[in-house]
């Protein structure tokens, strides 16, 4: 029964992401011909031509493998430090009341400042790196720690009158509560990863990668290639997220 | 001797809530403990377990396994019934383990979460749980309250076989005088906050063949109301 709910619910989840994607494409459509203008808004057909053209040409996939590893990269190095982090702060405050003033001061400066001083320190290739470290750890490690700090203490008090060993506390009461906080969290982190790393790849312009494709497109006025572009990055998002997914459909294979 | 509590003061802030409560627990003896809402019955289990440290008083314990049902379940809601019973031991083998949820009335329930439980079945899984745990000393905070009259008294009847089998010590919170009384091979009341012993009484048959409307069972009960009323309804 629970299932067959879901499945329709499924269904009717994306007969409205059909509805709601055909109704943005004709409102561009409209808009497109209203202001007339391929250099402000190309037209849908024109931008499939374009993103037909960059999909097939030979560099379409070494560029975006590219950027695609970078972001990778970036996020398991972000998620992974913000975990280990993030659960010791979780557990030992004067640990969490050390970095807070770090993560504090990472959020507070503009992702700009972020991105120029990245590639003042860095080679072109890495600093979207850094960039996507600096902004997505702190959203990641605050979710970890409060993850842990929110932990219902009775069921720790339970844990304790058990005797419950630690590595079982950590692996059926202190992960379950941080994924909980997590999954949101990570969601989030997913958008923005893509978002942030292509925009330093649009600053730091390395050889290959997104962002130096958006350049040259916005460079040779090729409005519709910067659509076609933002398009291939909105896959990105979902193909990142597919991904997570399956990762975490796999360790909950592994329990 | 497994659990020798004396002089035991608590307070919360300003408010008094044990006043030097004396108690011992034998080996297999089943402690039952009445007394009016609030009056600090969970808090003296608390430290019963260890949870909380007494303000004054001593206690002497040579109990190395503590089971507890909480007042409240305390379920860890991600994981299944079956996950709930088994996470206090690993050890069991899953044969085991489904003649425990069988015999607490959970079967078919087994892969259920918490949330998708009556308060009554999450209650008997935190029971579960502890049964599973087999503990030397079973803490037990109102574990039939949302249970109907023939489950109570089915549940009542698996907790005397089960002490029986196994051979431990139960101290047993509860607002059912009879529960006490089916149970009890002692009857600890206490009065309003702060919580004192206003009365004890030993119970010498066997649990399994007391009658409630026996003459000794009957005359308890009249004792235990009076002492009740007396201490509890200062509201
Ligand atoms: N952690 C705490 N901090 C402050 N006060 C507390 C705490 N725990 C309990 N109390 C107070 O102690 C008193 C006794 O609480 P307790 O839970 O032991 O009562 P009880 O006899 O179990 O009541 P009930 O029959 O309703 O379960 C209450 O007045 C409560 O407000
Ligand atoms: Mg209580």
């Amino acid at each position: 029964m629970k299932d067959s709910s879901s499945t329709s619910n499924y269904i009717k989840g994306k007969k409205y992401t059909i509805i709601s994607v055909t109704s943005l494409i004709i409102l561009w459509q409209l808009l497109a011909m209203w202001i007339n203008s391929p250099i402000l808004v190309p037209l849908p057909r024109e931008t499939a031509v374009v993103f037909y053209n960059i999909v097939s040409s030979p560099f379409f996939f070494e560029t975006v493998f590219t950027t695609f590893m970078r972001m990778a990269i970036g996020f398991a190095i972000t998620f992974s430090s913000a975990v280990v982090l993030g659960m010791l702060a979780g557990f030992i405050s004067p640990i969490y009341y050390l970095l807070k003033p770090i993560v504090t001061l990472f959020k507070a400066v503009p992702t700009m400042g972020i991105i120029l001083l990245a590639i003042i320190w860095l080679d072109s290739n890495v600093a979207p790196i850094l960039v996507s470290f600096m902004i997505l750890f702190p959203l990641l490690f605050q979710n970890v720690a409060h993850g842990i700090q929110n932990i219902d203490p009775k069921l720790i008090e339970m844990a304790s009158v058990y005797k419950i060993s630690r590595i079982n506390k950590i692996k059926n009461i202190y992960l379950p509560s941080i994924q909980s906080h997590l999954a949101a969290g990570i969601s989030t982190a997913i958008g923005l990863n893509v978002r942030i790393v292509i925009a330093a790849e649009v600053l730091s312009q390395p050889n290959v990668s997104i962002g130096t494709a958006f350049q040259i497109a916005r460079a040779n006025l090729n409005t519709a290639g910067v659509f076609a572009w933002s398009i291939i990055a909105i896959m990105l998002v979902g193909l990142f997220e597919l991904i997570v997914r399956l990762l975490r459909k796999s360790t909950k294979a592994l329990d | 001797m497994m659990v020798k509590l004396q002089d035991i003061c608590k307070s919360f802030g300003e408010i008094d809530i044990l006043h030097r409560i004396s108690l011992d627990i034998d080996k297999e003896e089943i402690v039952c403990i009445l007394g009016p809402s609030g009056c600090g019955k969970s808090t003296l289990l608390n430290t019963i377990a260890g949870l909380i440290n007494p303000d004054q008083g001593d206690i002497q314990t040579n109990i190395e396994k503590i089971g507890y049902v909480f007042q409240e379940d305390r379920l860890l809601s991600w994981k299944t019934v079956y996950e709930n019973i088994r996470l206090v031991d690993h050890s069991k083998s899953a044969e085991v383990l489904n003649k425990l949820i069988e015999e607490i009335g959970l079967k078919g329930f087994e892969n259920y979460f918490p949330n998708e439980l009556s308060g009554g079945m999450r209650q008997r899984c935190s029971v579960a749980r502890a049964f599973n745990y087999q503990a030397e000393l079973l803490l037990m905070d109102e574990p039939f309250k949302s249970l109907d009259y023939f489950l109570r008294i089915k549940m009542l009847k698996q907790l005397i076989n089960v002490w029986e089998n196994e051979k431990s010590s139960i101290c047993f919170v509860t607002h059912e005088i009879d529960e006490a009384l089916l149970l009890g091979d002692r009857v600890i009341v206490l009065s309003n906050r702060p919580a004192e012993i206003v009365g004890s009484f030993k119970i010498e048959t066997r649990q399994k063949d007391r009658k409630l409307n026996s003459e000794t069972l009957v005359e308890i009960r009249s004792q235990i109301i009076d002492l009740l009323f007396e201490s509890g309804n200062s509201i």
